[in-house]
């Protein structure tokens, strides 16, 4: 299965024909900016620079506190503050239209990006559900000419159990042509066998970021997701709070 | 390194409570006004009371008691005062009792009909308030039908008491009776047959002297006619006389044709009549049942005013007691809820997490606007995918 490029197919006229797209396309951007956010970034790249990692493995204890977002964000600021080229995986099964939320997300604010950073990019590796099978399906590459066979996933053809382990690899081979590999994982509430384990993808990525809500900084959830990641031996860089809603 | 369980004292309870007085307060009246409501617009019933007293002497019987056997025993006796008040309460009696006061709503069905009468029945209660009183009481939909209904089951209950003790002594009657006259007949029969015997002997002497007579002097002489005359006299007074005791006489009454038992039979035969004579006066009594000395009323059916069901104080006090309970308990899930839950910071120093930063808070409208737009922005994005 391959991918190519289709940036140049991109209409602006879409998102002028709504006041509800207007207003959301320069969210992120916008976003972005916030002292917060910037100080955020800065401390991860710092810490990159230091621990010299690549692949970070975004987890959270439940669904919807705030992974694709700080993804995003992430992946936004790595690419228009400091030029990198950052991979983002979704992992997640496309049960419903989450794979939307990224593209919507990225694609409105990338819009608005000066289109002469022609060093960075963010890709995006995504899965979408068909039918019970999950696979991998496209990749965007740095290099816009160049066609990437993505592996399938799938251990069967005919079986929904996905192999973490392929992917694993599949993220090592991916490390040299880009600055930041993002790992957006399922909920570890909610880890199946139809979704790629976020412990073992956080175990096999360089370290990983867990992204909290005042609802998971729990005394006893915490205790015991963090006896968890010693035990797969999980490195972690740090927690990253999201207040959720003001 | 976690933290050891904060401690619980007095103070912190207080002003834990105290923190939360409003929302304590307001909840508590809200569920009383609640059970207020409740105990308003629910069905009312109301309970009619009286109190009927069974004297030991009902189950005594002077004179007679060693025929009609007295019961002594206090849990006995309290048992048959109460089987006599549940006869009262007859499958006849509940369905006219049921018409009269239109409770039964299937009338058709024998079975609905069944259930119906039973579960009237289970809002008549009896039971004993003293050793010798019991309570009846009876529910009803209505002050004054409840009344009514305690005014004739407390009629049916003495009715049936008095009917039953009065054919009580009634059987005894009648069984002396039946006695008395066959003891009666059996005397007579007796005495008859001593009779003979005396008159037997009395012939045979009298036959005796005709004969020495007839040999002396001739049949047309005086004397001889006239000891004729009377010997044929005497025999015609013993031929009316039983020569044995009859066949149809059964082996029970043969017993006191001995005349040995002769005398035996006249003293039971006396006793007999004086008992006869005893239950006679004491009958007599007992038809006027107006003035029956072992029952009484000590309390007459009562109109009861407020409905025993529901009781609105108590209401009230459950419907607070609840509501009180009620934000007790949220109020205690909270505070556990609340001593669990950690800042950032506290949650980096007790995981040894280092944490990283906040993201700007996210408004609700921003959030709703993306989720908005996202399906019809598929179109339009710089990482459309395809497949080839």
């Amino acid at each position: 299965m391959k991918a190519c490029i289709a940036q140049e197919n991109v209409s602006k006229t879409t998102f002028e024909d709504s006041n509800l797209e207007k207003k959301a396309k320069n969210f992120l951007i916008d976003y972005i900016r916030y002292p917060q956010c910037k100080r955020l970034i800065n401390r991860i790249f710092t810490a990159q620079k230091t621990n010299n990692f690549k692949s970070v493995a975004v987890i959270s204890q439940f669904p919807e506190e705030g992974k694709t977002v700080f993804t995003a964000v992430l992946a936004l600021g790595f690419h228009m503050f400091l030029d990198k080229r950052v991979l983002i995986m979704d992992t997640v099964s496309q049960t419903r239209d989450e794979s939307f939320y990224y593209r919507g997300l990225l694609g409105h604010s990338l819009l608005e990006l000066d289109q002469k950073k022609k060093q960075s990019c963010i890709d995006l590796i995504t899965t979408r559900n068909v039918g019970s099978k999950i696979r991998f399906q496209h990749l965007q590459t740095p290099d816009k000419s160049t066609e990437v066979e993505i592996p399938d996933f799938n251990q069967d053809q005919d079986s929904d159990v996905t192999s973490d382990f392929k992917l694993c690899g599949f993220i090592e081979s991916m490390k040299s042509n880009y600055d930041l590999i993002l790992l957006d994982t399922c909920a570890l509430s909610t880890a199946n066998k139809y979704n790629f384990d976020p412990l073992i993808l956080a175990q096999h990525a360089d370290t990983s970021i867990l992204v909290t809500t005042p609802r998971s900084l729990d005394r006893g959830l915490l205790k015991e997701l963090t006896q968890e990641l010693r035990r797969y031996n999980v490195s972690s860089l740090g927690m990253v709070v999201n207040p959720v809603v003001a | 390194m976690e933290t050891t369980a904060e401690t619980i004292n007095i103070s912190k309870i207080f002003r834990i409570v105290w923190s939360n007085i409003y929302y304590i307060i307001i909840v508590t009246l809200l569920f009383a006004l609640l059970g207020l409501f409740t105990a308003y617009i629910i069905p009312h019933k109301y309970k009619s009371k009286t109190t009927l007293n069974i004297q030991a002497s009902y189950f005594q019987h002077p004179l007679v008691s060693d025929l009609l056997s007295d019961v002594s025993d206090p849990s006995e006796l309290n048992a048959q005062r109460l089987a006599l008040l549940r006869l009262a309460l007859s499958t006849e009696f509940l369905d006219t009792l049921g018409q009269k006061y239109q409770l039964f709503s299937h009338a058709g069905s024998n079975t609905q009909h069944a259930i119906d009468r039973e579960l009237f029945l289970k809002k008549i209660e009896y039971f004993s308030v003293s050793p010798t009183s019991f309570q009846i009481s009876v529910v009803a939909d209505t002050a004054l039908k409840s009344y009514h209904m305690a005014q004739d089951i407390l009629a049916q209950m003495t009715n049936t008491l008095i009917e039953q003790r009065y054919q009580s002594l009634m059987r005894a009657r009648s069984a002396i009776l039946k006695q008395t006259k066959l003891l009666n007949s059996t005397m007579s029969n007796s005495g008859a047959l001593v009779q003979r015997a005396n008159l037997d002997l009395q012939l045979n002497k009298m036959e005796g002297s005709l004969a020495a007579l007839k040999s002396r002097l001739a049949d047309t002489h005086p004397q001889v006619q006239a000891l004729k005359s009377r010997t044929a006299a005497l025999r015609a007074q013993v031929s009316h006389l039983p020569d044995q005791a009859s066949e149809t006489i059964d082996d029970y009454t043969r017993v006191f044709l001995n005349p040995s038992s002769r005398t035996s039979t006249q003293e039971i035969y006396d006793d007999l009549l004086k008992k006869l004579s005893y239950l006679n006066i004491v009958l007599e009594m007992e038809q006027d049942r107006e003035s029956v000395s072992y029952l009484t009323v000590i309390e007459q059916p009562t109109l009861p005013f407020t409905p025993f069901f529901p009781n609105s104080k108590e209401f009230v006090l459950l419907g607070a007691l609840f509501g009180m309970l009620l934000t007790l308990i949220r109020i205690t899930y909270n505070e556990l809820k609340r001593s669990n839950e950690l800042t950032p910071h506290e949650a980096a120093e007790i995981f040894k997490l280092e944490f990283l930063g906040e993201l700007p808070p996210l408004l609700e409208k921003n959030r709703i606007l993306l989720l908005e737009i996202l399906p019809k922005s598929v179109v339009a994005l710089p990482l459309t995918l395809r497949e080839t």
